[in-house]
């Protein structure tokens, strides 16, 4: 190996040295987007719900609701309760937020990977005319909501069946206005008898 | 008996005032002062908010602040309901109770924004420090390690072996 060949090594060594430290604080110490949202829907107890739930009109129910935020900041969300007529309305998508009925929403502020969890009671008052539903007023949470909502027998699953969906937007300090952040949760398919 | 009457009346004169009084705007305060508190409470929590998350952008810790934006929150809530009630003197009070503590939060956010900042930029300049230094010990025994390998293969085998010679 002549002096030259041993200069150039020298020279590739340090290279490399530098060049590989630099990657490691770029990748260790600059701090990675996760940018993510999580929403769940518990029974009473935390118990799992089946995909039908058979409720009476006037009497009450309660379930859990949870959010986490993974966001990387403190986040101002707004968890927006929408009342669905699944026969009627489309198949929600993932990344639109439903025109459903909004019947309520919860305020609230997140640290990064907090929880905000709340146990929520839901009561549905409802007439029948035959073969029509009538939806005539929705109370969640202490909050009363007066509808005139109609909803024609399912012969296909045999009732009459309503689901909440719950929309989580968040404020984006950009446009100084609340978002939807493609999360969401949908309550069990409920069956409504009179 | 005379007495009795005049304290029976006076009782009745008062009760009747208040009634009216509960009864009229004056009592219930004035609607707009109501709304436009409210619409204030409102910016300013959302302000309040802004300077939080810019301070925990900055690497504060927030968890005191979001608290206090949780107080005002409720506040607000507080206030609209008494506005829906039409209680105005009551959600003009609870929308100036927001008002006050949104700007203490926005004020102490500013403050930890400055001082995460600060805070940010010794720890980054550190650790760059930390990482030259490394970097030069590395280089330095790296090198040497380096010119005895070499010196060890050039006295070993190089020096030792026999000239060829040219010629006759």
């Amino acid at each position: 190996m002549t002096h030259q060949e041993m200069r150039l090594l020298k020279t590739i060594f340090v290279c490399s040295i530098v060049l590989v430290s630099a990657f490691i604080y770029m990748f260790a110490f600059t701090p990675q987007k996760k940018s993510l949202f999580h929403a769940w829907i518990l029974g009473p107890d935390g118990s799992i719900l089946g995909p039908v739930l058979a409720i009476a009109s006037n009497q009450s129910y309660s379930i859990t609701l949870g959010v986490q935020n993974s966001m990387g900041y403190v986040e101002y969300c707004k968890l927006k309760v929408k009342f669905r007529n699944v026969q009627f309305d489309n198949r929600p998508s993932v990344d639109v937020s439903m025109p459903s009925l909004e019947v309520t929403n919860f305020q609230f502020f997140l640290l990064d990977n907090e929880t905000w969890t709340k146990d929520v009671r839901f009561r549905v008052e409802s007439t029948t005319e035959g073969s029509i539903l009538r939806i005539r007023g929705i109370e969640i949470d202490n909050s009363y909501f007066t509808s005139n909502l109609t909803s024609s027998f399912d012969s296909n699953r045999n009732g009459f069946f309503w689901q909440f969906r719950f929309e989580l937007w968040a404020f984006n300090t950009s446009s100084n206005d609340f978002y939807f952040t493609n999360t969401w949760v949908s309550s069990p398919l409920l069956n409504i008898t009179t | 008996m005379r007495k009795i009457c005049f304290a029976v009346l006076s009782i009745v004169v008062v009760l009747g005032f208040i009634a009216t009084m509960k009864g009229s705007s004056a009592y219930q305060g004035d609607p707009n002062l109501a709304r436009d508190y409210l619409l204030q409470a409102e910016t300013s929590m959302i302000q309040a908010f802004l300077a939080t998350q810019e301070a925990n952008r900055a690497g504060a810790d927030v968890s005191k602040l979001k608290e206090n934006l949780t107080t005002v929150l409720d506040l607000l809530e507080g206030a609209q309901i008494a506005y829906d009630k039409e209680e105005f003197s009551t959600s003009t009070e609870f929308s100036r109770q927001a008002v006050n503590l949104a700007n203490e939060i926005n004020a102490e956010a500013l403050n930890l924004t400055a001082q995460g900042k600060e805070h940010s930029n010794i720890v980054r300049y550190t650790t760059i420090a930390y990482f030259v230094l490394a970097d030069f010990s590395i280089c330095i025994a790296g090198l040497y390690l380096i010119n005895k390998i070499y010196k060890y293969h050039y006295d070993r085998f190089l020096k030792k072996r026999p000239k060829i010679e040219s010629g006759t």
